[in-house]
C-alpha cells in the first residue's frame, strides 16, 4: 500500500542531493522498522518516489514523497517513528494513505531571501521583456532556453523575492536561474540568497 | 552552520562532505566537556569515513562525558580555494569550530601519500607546521595508524605518535591530558606526561646523526625516555569497545556499508606485507560477539549491506558458523552480505554461493607473482594448481569476470617472473574458458617491519622497463593488463623507509603546491623532484638496499616481530623456501610475548 509523506528540509538538508536523499530516507525507514517495499529483479531498489525533487541548495517546508509498504502501517505511527529515525534537518509533517497520482504538482512557490533585494521596479522591467533567454546546461551541451513561460508569478517584499515557478517532471525551473536572469537582464545583483520552497501547486 | 560557510558551500562539489549532521554523529554541549579532540583523517570525507578505526575511536571517545571528539577531513581543492578567499580556517564537521581552538588534534595516517595533506591541514587550520614553533594556544598534535610504524618522516611536525591499537591507549592519554590541564601544566610538561604512557613516542626526545646515506646514531636527548617504543595491542577483541551505532553519511562513501571486523592480524606471513607483520598476533572476535555487533548496527544504521573485514577472511576459524548466523538475520531483512579477502577454493565458493543469491559480480584474487619460484620467494603459499583450480571453480559457478592482482619489482625477481604474469593469466583463461580477465599490476614498495625491509626498491626506469616486459608475451586480447604510475610507488617507498631528512623535503613539496598525492589528478612528480633538488636530498638514499647491521629509521619502534625473525625470513626468501603459517607451526617471530590470539 502507498503512503504520501509530507516533509520539510531545513538546515544542512538542503545540501543533500536527490540521490543521496532517497538513500537517506530508505535507511531511515529501515531504522524506523517501516516495511518499505523493494522492486523485484536483479537489483532491488526501494519503492520511493518524489513529487518534485529539489535542487541542491534549496530548503523547503512542503515536500512530498510516496512510499510503498508491504504491510499496512498506522499513519501516525509511521510519521512518529520516521521522525525519530531521521536527523533533525528532515522533519515529517504528515503521512496519509494515498498515492502521488492524487496529488499532481506542476509548480512551486519559492521565497528567495536576498542580501541585496531588487525593488519592484526592477522586477517590472525584468518581467516586461518578451523573452528571458538563459543558458541551460544539458547533457548535450549548453542550450538557450526561454525561461519566461516557466515563471508563473514573481513579486518582491522587503528583502524577499517570492516566485512561482514550473516544478515537477514535465517542466522545472530552478530559482537560481531566475536570480541569475535578473542580473543578466537588469544588471541588478541580488548577492547571496537563501532559497526556500514554501508550497507545491497544481496550476 | 555559520552563514560564512553556508555561502561557499553552494560553490563547491559535494557539499555534504563538509556539513556534518549525519545520523549517528555526536551532538554534545561543547562547553560541558574538558577535552575537545579534533580527529583528522587527512583525505576526503568519503575516504576517511570508510575507515573503521576512525569510527571506533570516534564513538569510544564520545562515550566519555568529559570529551567531545569531532571529525575533520581535508577539503577538496575547490573547497580549500573558497575557504582561503573567505578566510575560513579548517573546521570540524560537528560544530564547525576552528580546529586551531581544540585541545588535541589527532591524525590517522593510513598511507604515506597523505603526508602532504597533513601539512596542508595544519596550514589550513592556522597551526604552525613544526612542533617546535607551536605555542600554548595551539592544539597538541598527535598521530597514529599504520604509517607510524616508521614515524620519522613526520617527526618534525607531530608532537607525539601513538604506536599500535588505540582502544586502551586513547583513554590513557585523554585521562592524562585532563589531569595536566587541571594542574595547569604547560604544553611541554603535558607532552612529557604523555611520554610516560606505554606506546607513546615523542620524536623530539631523540636525535640522529648521519654518516653519508646511513644513520650513524639514533639516541635519546631527553632523560628517562624508553630506548624502544613498544606498540600497544588489545589482547581480547571480544571485550574491547566496539560501537553500537555508526554514522550514516548522506553521500556515498567508498565503503558504504557496515564493516564487521572479524579478526586482526594475519597468520600467513607473506614477506612483502606490512599489515601481516605489524598487526600480529592474529586475534579473533567470536561469532557470538560478531552477530551481536551486526544486530546492533543493522538496527541503528539502516544500512542494507554488511561486509566482513579482515586481512584474510578464509583464515577465520568459525567462518561458516558466522556466515550461517549472519544469513539468518540478513535474508529476512533484505540485507546483502559481502565476503572479501577469500581464498578461492571449493569451500569459499560454496559459502559465496550461499551468500550471493542474486548478484554475481566479478571475483578478485591475488596470486601476487607470476611464477611458482617468485610466489615461494614472497611466501604467498599458493600453488599454480590451486590458482588454476580456483579460477575454474569460479567460472563454473557463474562468475563472469575475474580480476587478478600482481606485483612487479619484488626482491630477487627475474625477467621470467614478470613474463610469468601474463602467461599465468593466459593459462587461467584457457583452462577456465573464461570471458574476460583483468590483470592489475602494481609496483612493490618495501615496507618497514617486513622481511623485505632491507631490499633495494627498483628505480622508476627499472620499473618502467619491467612494465614493458609484461606486454611482451603473446596473450589473448580478452586479457586486459593495467599497471599504475611507478613514480608514485617510488615516492611511497621513499617515505615508507625514510628518515628525518625528509621533513624539510615534505615541507618544500607542500610549499610548491603538492597535495592529494594519492589522487592522480593532483600527483605532481615534477614538483616533488624540485623539492628534493631544492633541499639537496637524494631520494635514492631511502630506496637503496640496507645492510643487516645498519641502524634503520624505524628501529625505535618495536612491533613485537623481531629483527632476527625478519632476517631469517629474508634469508629463506633468497633461497625460495616457504615458511609455514602461524597455525601450522610457530616461527617464533616475537609476537608471542603478548600470549594472545593464535599465540596462546
Amino acid at each position: 500500500m502507498k503512503y504520501v509523506v509530507e516533509f520539510e528540509k531545513s538546515g544542512i538538508a538542503k545540501y543533500i542531493s536527490q540521490l543521496d536523499f532517497q538513500r537517506t530516507i530508505s535507511r531511515a525507514m529501515r531504522r524506523a522498522n517501516l516495511p518499505l517495499a523493494y522492486s523485484h529483479g536483479f537489483n532491488p531498489h526501494p519503492q520511493l518516489s518524489f513529487a518534485a525533487p529539489l535542487a541542491v541548495g534549496i530548503s523547503s517546508e512542503c515536500e512530498l514523497f510516496e512510499a510503498e509498504l508491504y504491510e499496512e502501517a498506522d499513519e501516525n505511527i509511521f510519521s512518529e517513528n520516521l521522525n525519530n529515525a531521521l536527523p533533525d534537518c528532515i522533519r515529517i509533517i504528515k503521512v496519509k494513505k494515498d498515492s502521488l497520482k492524487n496529488c499532481p504538482v506542476n509548480a512551486g512557490v519559492y521565497k528567495v531571501e536576498c542580501e541585496n533585494a531588487p525593488d519592484a521596479k526592477i522586477i517590472d522591467i525584468f518581467m516586461s521583456r518578451d523573452t528571458i533567454e538563459m543558458d541551460k546546461k544539458t547533457k548535450g551541451g549548453i542550450k538557450q532556453l526561454d525561461i519566461k513561460t516557466d515563471i508563473f508569478g514573481i513579486s518582491v517584499n522587503n528583502n524577499t523575492i517570492e516566485m512561482t515557478l514550473a516544478a515537477g517532471s514535465q517542466r522545472n525551473l530552478r530559482p537560481f536561474l531566475v536570480t541569475d536572469a535578473i542580473k543578466k537582464y537588469t544588471g541588478h545583483d541580488c548577492g547571496y540568497c537563501k532559497y526556500h520552497r514554501v508550497k507545491l501547486l497544481n496550476m | 552552520m555559520t552563514d560564512k560557510i553556508d555561502k561557499i558551500l553552494l560553490n563547491v562539489s559535494k557539499p555534504t562532505r563538509y556539513t556534518g549532521g549525519e545520523h549517528g554523529s555526536c551532538v554534545k554541549d561543547k562547553s560541558s566537556v574538558d577535552i575537545r579532540f579534533a580527529f583528522c583523517f587527512p583525505d576526503l570525507y568519503e575516504v576517511g569515513m570508510s575507515h573503521l578505526g576512525l569510527r571506533i575511536l570516534y564513538h569510544m571517545m564520545n562515550e566519555r562525558p568529559d570529551t567531545y571528539c569531532e571529525r575533520v577531513f581535508l577539503p577538496w581543492p575547490d573547497m580549500i580555494e573558497q575557504m582561503k578567499s573567505e578566510n575560513i580556517p579548517l573546521f570540524t564537521l560537528e560544530t564547525h569550530d576552528s580546529v586551531k581552538d581544540f585541545d588535541i588534534l589527532g591524525f590517522t595516517l593510513q598511507y604515506e601519500m597523505c603526508y602532504t595533506n597533513v601539512l596542508s591541514a595544519l596550514d589550513l587550520a592556522g597551526i604552525p607546521r613544526r612542533s617546535a614553533d607551536r605555542g600554548e594556544a595551539d592544539p597538541i598534535v598527535c598521530a597514529g595508524g599504520p604509517c607510524v610504524y616508521n614515524p620519522e618522516p613526520l617527526s618534525d611536525f607531530i608532537d607525539f605518535f601513538l604506536i599500535g591499537e588505540g582502544e586502551e591507549q586513547t583513554n590513557e592519554y585523554l585521562d592524562t591530558y585532563k589531569r595536566c590541564k587541571a594542574q595547569g601544566l604547560s604544553r611541554k610538561e603535558t607532552i612529557k606526561e604523555f611520554s610516560k604512557i606505554s606506546g607513546v613516542y615523542v620524536p623530539s626526545y631523540y636525535g640522529q646523526t648521519y654518516d653519508g646515506e646511513r644513520i650513524a646514531s639514533f639516541t635519546a636527548v631527553e632523560k628517562g625516555v624508553p630506548v624502544k617504543i613498544k606498540k600497544r595491542i588489545i589482547t581480547d577483541l571480544d571485550n574491547t569497545f566496539f560501537p553500537e551505532t555508526i554514522i550514516v553519511p548522506y553521500m556515498e562513501i567508498v565503503h558504504d556499508r557496515i564493516n564487521l571486523e572479524i579478526f586482526r592480524g594475519c597468520i600467513r606471513g607473506c614477506r612483502f606485507c606490512q599489515a601481516g607483520h605489524v598487526y600480529r598476533p592474529t586475534r579473533h572476535r567470536s561469532p557470538q560477539k560478531l552477530v551481536e555487533i551486526a544486530k546492533n548496527l543493522i538496527k541503528n544504521s539502516g544500512y542494507d549491506e554488511i561486509g566482513l573485514s579482515s586481512l584474510s577472511s578464509s583464515d577465520y576459524p568459525h567462518l561458516e558458523e558466522l556466515v550461517d548466523s549472519l544469513l539468518e538475520i540478513t535474508e529476512k531483512n533484505n540485507i546483502s552480505l559481502s565476503l572479501p579477502s577469500l581464498r578461492i577454493d571449493n569451500f569459499s565458493l560454496s559459502l559465496m554461493n550461499k551468500v550471493q543469491k542474486v548478484r554475481k559480480t566479478g571475483l578478485t584474487f591475488a596470486p601476487e607473482a607470476g611464477t611458482q619460484r617468485m610466489r615461494d620467494v614472497i611466501n604467498k603459499g599458493i600453488t599454480e594448481e590451486e590458482i588454476l583450480n580456483g579460477a575454474q571453480i569460479a567460472l563454473r559457478n557463474g562468475y563472469k569476470s575475474i580480476k587478478l592482482y600482481f606485483m612487479i619489482g619484488l626482491p630477487y625477481e627475474e625477467a621470467e617472473d614478470i613474463e610469468g604474469i601474463p602467461l599465468l593469466a593466459q593459462k587461467i583463461l584457457t583452462k577456465g574458458a573464461g570471458q574476460s580477465l583483468t590483470v592489475s599490476v602494481s609496483s612493490f614498495v618495501p615496507k618497514p617491519h617486513t622481511p623485505f625491509q632491507w631490499a633495494r626498491q627498483d628505480s622508476l626506469s627499472e620499473l618502467e622497463a619491467k612494465q614493458k616486459i609484461l606486454l611482451s608475451p603473446k596473450i589473448s586480447r580478452k586479457i586486459k593488463i593495467n599497471y599504475h604510475t611507478s613514480s608514485l610507488s617510488v615516492l611511497e617507498g621513499v617515505f615508507a623507509r625514510g628518515d628525518r631528512r625528509l621533513c624539510k623535503v615534505l615541507e618544500r613539496a607542500v610549499d610548491l603546491g603538492c597535495i592529494f598525492d594519492g589522487w592522480s589528478e593532483y600527483f605532481a612528480p615534477d614538483k616533488w623532484n624540485k623539492a628534493f633538488e631544492d633541499c639537496d636530498v637524494d631520494p635514492a638514499i631511502f630506496t637503496r638496499a640496507r645492510s643487516y647491521d645498519e641502524i634503520l629509521p624505524w628501529d625505535i619502534i618495536d612491533c613485537g616481530v623481531t629483527k632476527n625473525h625478519l632476517m631469517r625470513e629474508n634469508e629463506a626468501a633468497k633461497k625460495g623456501i616457504v615458511s609455514p603459517n602461524c597455525r601450522a607451526k610457530c616461527a617464533g617471530c616475537g609476537a608471542g610475548i603478548w600470549k594472545a590470539g593464535e599465540c596462546v
